[in-house]
């Protein structure tokens, strides 16, 4: 018997049913995909015309048999229509089988009939002692990629849980009367009546005196009272407390924290805060002391790119330090400190390690520490809220609010978007604010839960630039040099002013006016109402950075290489 | 092992939140494109129907699960395999043999709905041996090791034309296209792979792993969960092509199956009588398992062929440690294969703000009142069981790799086209080609 015969005809007649039973399985197919897609879509007990039926029915207060009825047909025919689909999709199932065996079927007999006839010859391929050579490579090219993919799992293969386990061991290992050794709470007014961190008290660009200088000229001295030069640069703000004026600066060279006389100008001490560890690299734009100090009243704080943190006395005497590990981030080390009078926070976001932590201020042990998700270089804000206060931290997603006695996550809104350096704002009751460009400004309504996002707004928004809000209105400055007032209720636009330079600085608002300077060195006051309305620019003659301290009637401006106390 | 009950879902529910439903709207159509999508059942549920007249549901019961068929289907196994030799051995003719193949797969696969599968047999005996409480049914002993008693006397008989995963494959095998030799050697180390996780797996009590990513048996039941509509999809497709693409690449069965074909009394032959190397059979197999004669002359002289082979022994241990010491890494993602470390995970994620809410494994989770540090306890002890076992798993798979080098590194004379004892599904494709006949 020949097992090579051909038989065209039969072998024709079998691929053209082939043919035939494969374009059935695929248009059997595509009906069954388009039916899976709209039962995918389908929701029929959350029907609007069942929920209104149903809104009807709560409604009356007989318990209307008429609409009962309604939702008993509604319902009769929701299910009905579902188990008549699921019917039909079996049914279309089986078709499908039963049309791919044929198909098989038919392209096996057509190889039947028309079989391959033998090669004569030997195959094209490799010689025995190629193939075995080939095959040994290959073989140590797999066993490597074994070995690589093991280990890439490994080490991709975070686990949560051996996270906690730390955490908790680290609790466990923390001295119980901790809280009793931490420094004593400052009164919230002795910290409002001062300038403890950037943005002023709980970092949130509102000053506690409503008046403030808005006439001086730096080149003749009217209005100034005194200039003084700053040691080493950097691009953090003044803070204040009583008398004295704190800043810290830092080059390749070492990392310093200066204190001036308030009074006078007269710079009362630099201290040197001797790193740990080997310096990182930096960007340019950031440096090696991009963070603002911090005060708790008695101590002031200072951390610098190379994550080391320092607490000082008034008096510049080191009180303790710490190396909280070389962050690694592409710009460096932006956020800034923040105490409470008690406990010193600090938002340690970078890109291997995410995480806020609250230090003793008087000892610098560790109160807590919360892991996060997303690297920022936001510094975080501290709102007093009718359920107690809360720590309000930004990253390239969410905004998150922490209970800043446990460090215990709140809440947590997905808002944001980008490299995110500006800070919330609050509207001191019950509306915290935040923005950033490639994201949008949100205004988040806090309710005792997760806070409502009551409107968001995504025109001109702000890269470095902190926003800040009065109780009615919320203002933006962008780094293009515009400035937006928005409705703090509603988010519908007041106003927008050009600028010839950028903001880097953050505004200020005191009282009924508005401080911004550009990086120009240009200061522009105007009123904080609904209609722009300017009441002076004044140029410093040099480019500003930081963002100003206010406090008793005095501004003080930290240029690029003077510091400037505006007042009397 | 504790395990937590899911509580029921209320309402028309679609199983899982908004984006898993979108993510199952894109398995389902990949899945429909694969052809066999249309089996699947859908998910949903409807809430029961309340009657205000009183009416009371009956109480749901599960039936209990008949044995009437069992003694029937190892009747049939054994007549089957019996039935594969005879055809293998003696008939010799693929018709035949295709038939009884075609039969396994409408009978093991559409009937019996592909369950007890003796590649799926193997993880039953594992779990017998590492728990001795388990009992292993008679029938599934039987299962597991009829095919591999006949592959020690007549060689893979059971791959030829019993097993109803093979069927299935070798019914879609229209065109297929020859792997080259060498990366089918190299593909071969992957069933021993997954053989060493199903039986970690079952060690560990995670699971059985084969039956989970079983590809066929969603087309042999006509309804299957996504992950297996779609590796089968995936696997018959590909099985136009690349004939048997499971059998050789995958089943953790086909690995005893071949050390104990290479044991074999008798193996089907390719000529009945000598080979005359005609070449015809040659290009025959799509499986690469007919082994060509050895050639004369050997391009290198044979002392640099006997050191290469020292060194390869002097290897062997060196590779055996090197995948005892890499698998020993390997505890965090194959402890994730356990429902326990999974939970436990989660529970962790979400103390830790890494999740938006529970899902519902930990929503059950929390309403048990359970403890977490309980899970969190269960959890690292079954992380340090993952962490030893996955040093072995890489012992195992650093030791195969040395034994197939060492295995291709030895010189074997051959006078004719022979099959390879190891690898040959006994298909009788090449049994037409030979010119010589009895």
């Amino acid at each position: 018997m020949n097992e090579f015969k051909q038989r065209p005809v039969l072998g024709l007649i079998a691929q053209s049913v082939a043919l035939v039973a494969a374009l059935l399985v695929l248009v059997v197919s595509v009906l069954l995909i388009a039916d899976h897609v709209r039962l995918l879509q389908m929701d029929p007990l959350n029907d609007p015309t069942l929920l209104e039926l149903r809104d009807q029915l709560a409604n009356t207060t007989d318990g209307s048999e008429a609409v009962v009825e309604q939702i008993r047909t509604y319902d009769f025919y929701a299910r009905r229509a579902f188990f008549g689909n699921q019917e039909q999709r079996r049914a279309g199932g089986a078709l499908l089988l039963v049309g791919a065996l044929v198909c098989f079927a038919a392209l096996k007999l057509s190889k039947h009939w028309k079989p391959r006839l033998p090669t004569v010859g030997k195959p094209d391929t490799p010689s025995h002692w190629e193939m075995n050579n080939l095959f040994r490579q290959l073989m140590a090219g797999t066993a490597v990629f074994l070995v690589a993919l093991s280990l890439f799992l490994a080490f991709a293969v975070q686990s949560d849980l051996a996270m906690v386990l730390e955490q908790s061991v680290e609790q466990a290992e923390m001295p119980a009367p901790h809280v009793a050794q931490a420094s004593l709470p400052v009164p919230a007014e002795e910290l409002k009546s001062n300038w403890p961190a950037l943005r002023g008290p709980g970092g949130l660009g509102v000053a506690h005196f409503t008046s403030a200088p808005v006439s001086w000229d730096v080149e003749s001295g009217d209005g100034v009272l005194w200039k003084s030069e700053i040691p080493v640069f950097g691009f953090n703000s003044p803070i204040v407390w009583g008398n004295r004026v704190f800043m810290s600066g830092a080059d390749e060279e070492g990392q310093e924290v200066f204190c001036f006389d308030a009074d006078t100008g007269e710079e009362l001490w630099l201290k040197t805060i001797v790193s740990t560890v080997e310096l990182p690299e930096v960007s340019e734009d950031t440096g090696h002391a991009a963070p603002t100090m911090a005060t708790d009243g008695t101590r002031v704080f200072a951390i610098f790119a190379s994550g080391e943190l320092a607490a000082l006395d008034l008096d510049g005497n080191l009180v303790w330090q710490k190396n909280l590990g070389v962050p690694e981030n592409p710009y460096g080390m932006g956020s800034s400190l923040l105490s409470d009078g008690q406990r010193l926070f600090v938002q340690y976001d970078h890109e291997e390690l995410q995480k806020v932590m609250a230090f003793d201020c008087a000892t610098g042990k560790p109160a807590w520490q919360t892991a996060r998700h997303h690297i920022s270089w936001s510094t975080p804000a501290l709102i007093e809220t009718e359920a107690g206060p809360q720590l309000i931290l930004n990253d390239e997603e969410n905004v998150t609010a922490y209970d800043p006695a446990t460090g215990k996550q709140l809440w947590t809104v997905t808002c944001l978007g980008g490299e995110v350096a500006p800070s919330p704002a609050f509207n001191g009751k019950d509306i915290v604010f935040v923005a950033n460009e490639y994201a949008q400004a949100s205004a988040l309504k806090l309710n005792g839960g997760t806070p409502e996002i009551l409107w968001q707004y995504d025109e001109y928004l702000p890269e470095i630039s902190s926003p800040v809000a009065g109780s009615n209105l919320f203002f933006i400055s962008t780094s293009a040099g515009d400035m937006i007032c928005l409705d703090a209720a509603t988010g519908d636009v007041k106003w927008e002013q050009e600028f010839d330079d950028g903001f880097s600085s953050s505004p200020v608002l005191v009282g009924d006016r508005i401080y911004s300077i550009d990086l120009g060195g240009i200061v522009y006051i105007m009123e904080a109402t609904d209609e722009y309305k300017e009441i002076a620019r004044i140029e410093m003659g040099e480019a500003v950075y930081a963002t100003p301290a206010f406090m008793d009637n005095r501004i003080y401006i930290r240029g690029e290489e003077y510091l400037y106390c505006i007042g009397k | 092992m504790k395990r937590y009950v899911v509580p029921p879902l209320g309402g028309f529910s679609r199983a899982g939140s908004l984006w898993t439903s979108r993510l199952k709207a894109v398995l389902h159509t990949l899945a429909y494109v694969f052809l066999f999508c249309g089996v699947a059942n859908a998910e949903f549920r409807f809430p029961m129907p309340e009657f205000a007249s009183g009416y009371e549901h009956p109480a749901v019961h599960t039936p209990i699960p008949s044995n009437a068929m069992v003694g029937w289907d190892v009747a049939v196994l054994i007549a089957a395999l019996a039935l594969a030799s005879f055809l293998v051995l003696k008939r010799r003719k693929r018709r035949e043999i295709f038939l009884l193949t075609m039969f396994s797969m409408i009978y093991f696969g559409f009937v019996r709905n592909g369950c007890v599968c003796s590649v799926g047999s193997v993880q039953n005996v594992m779990a017998g041996i590492c728990d001795p409480a388990y009992g292993v049914p008679l029938t599934v002993l039987i299962f597991f090791a009829a095919p591999l008693i006949f592959a020690l006397l007549f060689g893979r008989v059971f791959c030829a034309a019993v097993c109803p995963l093979g069927a299935i494959q070798e019914a879609v095998a229209i065109k297929p296209v020859k792997v080259p030799p060498a990366v089918e050697k190299v593909l071969s180390v992957f069933p021993y792979i997954y053989l060493g996780l199903a039986m970690l797996s079952v060690a560990m009590g995670s699971g059985f792993l084969i039956c989970q990513y079983d590809p066929f048996v969603g087309v042999f039941r006509m309804g299957a969960s996504f992950s297996m509509l779609i590796f089968g999809g995936i696997m018959l497709v590909l099985g136009i092509f690349v004939a048997r693409p499971y059998c050789r690449f995958l089943c953790p069965y086909g690995v005893l199956l071949n050390w104990c074909s290479k044991l074999s009394r008798r193996h089907a032959v390719i000529t009945p009588t000598d080979c005359i190397q005609c070449g015809l059979c040659a290009d025959s197999c799509p499986y690469n398992a007919i082994n060509e004669p050895t050639p004369a002359e050997a391009p290198e002289a044979r002392s640099k062929g006997a050191w290469r082979l020292g060194v390869l022994i002097l290897l062997l241990p060196v590779l055996t440690a090197l995948g005892f010491g890499v698998g020993g890494l390997l505890k965090e993602p194959l402890s994730r294969l356990h429902p326990t470390v999974q939970l436990a995970e989660r529970i962790a994620g979400e103390e830790l703000g890494r999740y938006e809410g529970t899902n519902i494994e930990s929503e059950a989770f929390r309403a048990s009142d359970t403890p977490n540090e309980e899970l969190y306890a269960e959890a690292v002890e079954l992380k340090a069981g993952y962490g030893r076992g996955g040093r072995w798993l890489g012992a195992f798979i650093g030791l195969v790799i040395g034994c197939k080098l060492i295995s291709v590194s030895i010189l074997r004379k051959r006078e004719g086209y022979e099959p390879d004892r190891g690898t040959c599904y006994s298909c009788g494709r090449c049994f037409k080609y030979c010119p010589v006949k009895e």
